[in-house]
């Protein structure tokens, strides 16, 4: 068993929920986004969000437009799409149960 | 002092030395194959790329070099990272500089005459060597000498470090052109996936007269889907095509040099009587010309010759895209003196016996 691996298993695992959390109340773009997963350490490097995002658009639970930024390159700013929302409801009452569960087995021992 | 290059990432113009390029260049090379099995590649590999550019642009320098792009590299992951969960990773893993392309160039480091046997062994993966030596052994026939000119004019030298890399790339190997074909296969059916049906349905809906141009849409995209697929199959016809012509040329080359050796030793030596082969004795060998018979030979090799070489010239640009091309004034010379060697050969074979 690999420690690092098992460890990049679970936090992969939130990583959709955590994305979808942070875009619940205000519309971000890629930068931004890493930002808030950078400061709860979630994520190490920052290749993985952008399959990620791709993936979620796809699936049509995010959508986004661009804007037009003062020097730098233009911004792709993501939205929760309704079907966001409802998922990411979805996946709170799941990890609300996890949490739970978690706690229960490991006071236990 | 440092080579720049200019690139556009995004959009955005960076100046980026040339080292750092090809780092950079390998690395979303590496990337797009590691996302190969990954839907919406493009797309994730523009958002790579947007974000790279902010990243550049954030560091305020008028030069990109190798110490940002290895920053960025730190900062962005490497390629296995962008392998998302749901998908499997590839189970054998491309090598490092695998997706650049391999093209023909002479190697100036490594030269006897011009170069380009070495090329051609650094393409072929053969040592360039035994290349020498094919060559060697096709000075007999005269065919090489001519095909090794022809070569060193248009094959390009290799100068620049990228070119170098270019040349020294993946050898040309049967999985390799499989792989390579596999490719544009993947890119013409990802065009074809990404016709634009969504966006034109949803026009279809808005407009009063939507159906036509619902209508017009599909075809539209029905026309550039068709027209990928066209120039796909054109590349793999035009690369055939080339083979085929470099082949018919060579041999054409090959007969029109030993005709023109074995002929005018007959014509020139027949007087002597050195020549008394059986099947040879019942020709009219008494040469009636006012001039000499080597002028004869020479005019009739220039004027088979001439368009032998120049279509042996084009097939080779057709099969390598960055071959060197004649300038005007030699082809316009080439075309003189083979209109002399024309009318020359026409009067001299109504004068010849």
């Amino acid at each position: 068993m690999n420690i690092e691996n098992t460890k990049q298993q679970m936090r992969k695992g939130i990583l959709e929920f955590c994305i979808l959390s942070v875009l619940k109340d205000q519309d971000l773009y890629a930068s931004e986004i890493l930002e808030h997963l950078k400061q709860a350490k979630l994520l190490v490097v920052e290749g993985t969000l952008y399959p990620l995002l791709t993936r979620l658009k796809n699936a049509e639970l995010l959508q986004y437009r661009w804007e037009e930024s003062t020097g730098g390159p233009p911004r792709k700013y993501f939205t929760l799409t309704e079907e966001g929302v409802a998922f990411l409801e979805e996946l709170k009452l799941t990890w609300n149960e996890l949490q739970h569960a978690i706690n229960t087995v490991t006071n236990k021992s | 002092m440092k080579k720049t290059l200019t690139v556009n990432l995004s959009g955005l113009v960076f100046h980026i030395d040339e080292d750092a390029y090809l780092k950079l260049h390998h690395y979303l090379d590496s990337i797009k194959a590691h996302l190969n099995n990954t839907p919406g590649r493009d797309e994730i590999i523009a958002d790579i790329e947007n974000r790279i550019a902010e990243l550049f642009t954030e560091k305020k320098k008028s030069v990109i070099s190798i110490a940002e792009v290895e920053e960025v590299i730190t900062i962005m992951g490497q390629p296995e990272d962008y392998v998302s969960d749901e998908e499997e990773p590839q189970p054998q893993r491309r090598p490092y500089t695998t997706s650049s392309k391999k093209r023909l160039y002479r190697d100036p480091d490594n030269q006897v005459l011009g170069g380009v046997c070495s090329g051609i062994g650094h393409f072929t993966g053969i040592d360039p060597v035994w290349v020498r030596l094919i060559f060697l052994a096709l000075l007999f026939s005269g065919v090489s000498a001519i095909f090794y000119f022809v070569l060193w004019i248009v094959i390009p030298k290799a100068l620049s470090t990228a070119q170098k890399l270019e040349m020294k790339g993946k050898a040309a190997t049967f999985s390799n052109i499989e792989d390579y074909v596999k490719e544009s296969y993947r890119t013409v059916r990802d065009d074809l996936k990404s016709v634009d049906l969504k966006n034109a349905q949803n026009k279809a809906q808005e407009g009063a007269k939507g159906f036509f141009a619902f209508l017009g849409e599909i075809i539209k995209a029905l026309f550039t889907a068709i027209g990928r697929v066209l120039s796909f199959i054109g590349e793999v016809l035009g690369k055939l095509l080339g083979v085929i012509i470099i082949a018919v040329t060579l041999v054409l080359l090959i007969a029109i040099t030993v005709s023109f050796i074995i002929g005018s030793f007959i014509d020139v030596n027949i007087g002597n009587d050195i020549l008394m082969l059986p099947g040879f004795q019942y020709m009219d060998h008494n040469w009636g010309g006012p001039y000499h018979p080597i002028f004869y030979h020479i005019s009739m090799l220039l004027t088979f010759g001439i368009p032998a070489f120049s279509l042996l010239l084009i097939a080779l640009q057709l099969l390598f895209k960055n071959m060197g091309r004649l300038s005007g004034g030699v082809k316009i010379g080439m075309l003189a003196v083979w209109m002399l060697a024309l009318i020359a050969f026409i009067v001299m074979s109504f004068t010849r016996f």
